[in-house]
Parts: structure tokens; sequence; C-alpha cells
């Protein structure tokens, strides 16, 4: 078997890289020409860098935060997966990838085989999600909610 | 006239004061935080500086929180992804150790959750030895955690945005 299948090398980059990435993170329309004062190198290397840097895949693209609950998103949820068997994980992922208020899917050791975070508008539209989209699909045998009432805070990974 | 400004007003406080260009300039940006302005405002129809406007009070009314380039966790060496349900000793220390947990900066997540938890937490580790050592010499020693259950994520099979749209 080819192990680069399940060994995935950190990327190469270096501390340049790593001031680069501190700046760009915080905030992703600084002009690169304030990123290249700052680090010391011209605008143009900065691009370089940039683009290099998505090229290797460990910027994956760019976003504005928004706040959920200005948008009218105002319930959180985790919920664990149960399958009625281990071999649905496929098929479930498949079927849940395509309700768009599941905003992220993990496959998880200890009780439950899935784990989901799902963002809807009200309670109630939580409750329709699980009733009639969520349970309906083929391999889920039950769920456990937990709903967040707060986020205290939410960040990316520290860049040493 | 009073019945139509009434009900527009009614509407705005709906989506907290957007309107159906905010929430596409936001579909838009959201995406893409570098997207020139020129770009946006050509696919939604306005000029340039109608999406600055927009952008800034969107700023303003605090819908947009932020900016930044998603980092590969994978890529800069992040390699175990757990969810942490912590029980406290007393539900009234919350305040506390969520201070402490937020000094925590592998710690990227934090929720107060309904359930058998009280405090729910998302943490990235370079590798298992990482997470236990975050776990045992970190957390752990907070006052006023009771105990801890870890979940390890062994894949990330998706991670989006919510839909601005609908």
């Amino acid at each position: 078997m080819n192990n680069a299948d399940y060994l995935e090398h950190p990327a190469d980059i270096d501390q340049l890289d790593e001031k680069i990435l501190k700046l760009i993170t915080r905030n992703a329309r600084i002009p690169f020409l304030e990123v290249a004062r700052e680090c010391g190198v011209s605008g143009a290397a900065i691009h370089q860098r940039v683009q290099r840097l998505l090229n290797i895949g460990v910027i994956t693209g760019s976003e504005f935060i928004v706040d959920p609950q200005k948008l009218g998103y105002n319930t959180c949820a985790y919920m664990g997966i149960y399958l009625e068997k281990a071999k649905f994980h496929k098929q479930v992922v498949a079927a849940m990838s395509k309700i768009p208020e599941i905003v992220e899917c993990h496959y998880t050791t200890g009780q439950y085989a899935i784990f989901i975070k799902i963002q809807t508008k009200t309670n109630k539209h939580l409750k329709k999600l699980i009733d009639e989209e969520l349970q309906e699909i083929e391999g889920i045998a039950r769920t456990e909610t937990y709903m967040s009432l707060e986020m205290n805070f939410k960040r990316q990974v520290p860049i040493k | 006239m009073l019945v139509s400004s009434d009900v527009k007003t009614k509407k705005m406080t709906l989506r907290n004061n957007l309107d159906e260009v905010d929430l596409k300039i936001l579909d838009i940006i959201t995406q893409n935080a570098r997207i020139p302005f020129k770009d946006v405002a050509r696919e939604v129809g306005i000029s340039r500086a109608a999406v600055h406007q927009r952008v800034n009070r969107m700023i303003e009314l605090e819908v947009i929180i932020g900016s930044g380039y998603h980092i590969n966790p994978n890529k800069v060496d992040f390699k175990t992804c757990s969810y942490i349900g912590i029980y406290l000793e007393k539900g009234d220390l919350f305040t506390e150790v969520v201070e402490q947990l937020k000094r925590i900066p592998e710690i990227v997540e934090c929720h107060y959750t309904t359930g058998q938890y009280a405090i729910f937490v998302k943490v990235y580790a370079k590798d298992n030895e990482h997470l236990k050592n975050i776990l045992s010499s970190q957390v752990q020693k907070i006052q006023g955690i009771a105990s801890t259950e870890t979940f390890i994520s062994l894949e990330q099979t998706f991670k989006r945005e919510i839909p601005v749209n609908s």
C-alpha cells in the first residue's frame, strides 16, 4: 500500500511564510504592500509567497467572517450520530452534504460515528431539519443533540 | 404612506437591516475575501463605491466581524482535531473556566451547551501526544473542571459557511 495515502507531511514553510500567514489570517484584505513593509521584503515577493501557500494548500481560500445571529441564524447545535451499520458511513455523509445548514462534518472516535455542526434560524427550524431531513437519511439509527447557548470564542489555529 | 414604511421597517428588522443587495454581496465576499470590489459591483449591478459603502455599513452593524485566510491545519502541522466535552464541578464556575480555556491557543472554538456537558470545545493539536499534554497539563489543571470526554475527529469530511442567501 502506498503510504502517501495516509502520511501527510507538513508543508515546507519558513519564518517569512509564518509571518505572512499571521498577518493575512487576521485580515484578508490587508494590502500586500503593508504586509511587505512589515516583513521587510518587496510587494512582489509577498504576492509570490501567498500564491505558493495557496498552491501547496497551506491556505485554502479567504473569507469575510459573518456573525450568524445577525443573519438570522440564532440556533447553533452539535449533533452526534449513531449509524445502523458502520458501512452506511459514506452514503450518510453524502446525503448530509446536501443539507446546507450542516456546516461541519467529522468522522469521530468515541460513542458517535459521525459528529456534525448545524446552524439554523430558530429551534423550530432545527426540529424541522432533524424531523424532515436528517432522520429521513437511510442508515442513521439515532441522533443526540447538544445546543450551543453561546459561542464564547472562535479562532484559527495558532501559528508559532 | 405610514403603513408602507411600517411594513418596510418591520421587514428590515427581521434581517437586521439587510436588503437583497447586501445579502448578495455577503454571499460573494464570504466565499472570497480578496475579490476586487469592482467585480462584486459588476455582479450585483451597483457601483463600486456603493459596494464599499455597504460593506462598511455591514462592518459597523457587526454583521461582518472580520476577515481572514483559511489555514489548512494539517499543513501547518496540526494533525489531531478533536472535540472535548467538559463537566464542571459547579455550574457557576463557568466564566472563570472559559477565561482559562481562552489562554490555551490550541482551543479554537468554545461553546456553552445544553446536554450532558457544560462546555464544549474544539481543539487542534500537533499529534496525539500533544493532545494528551494539552489535556493533562493544561485543561485538566483548570480549577472547576470535574472531568472531560474527548472525541477525536479522524477526518473532517467537510466544513463550510452558513448559507447566506436563503
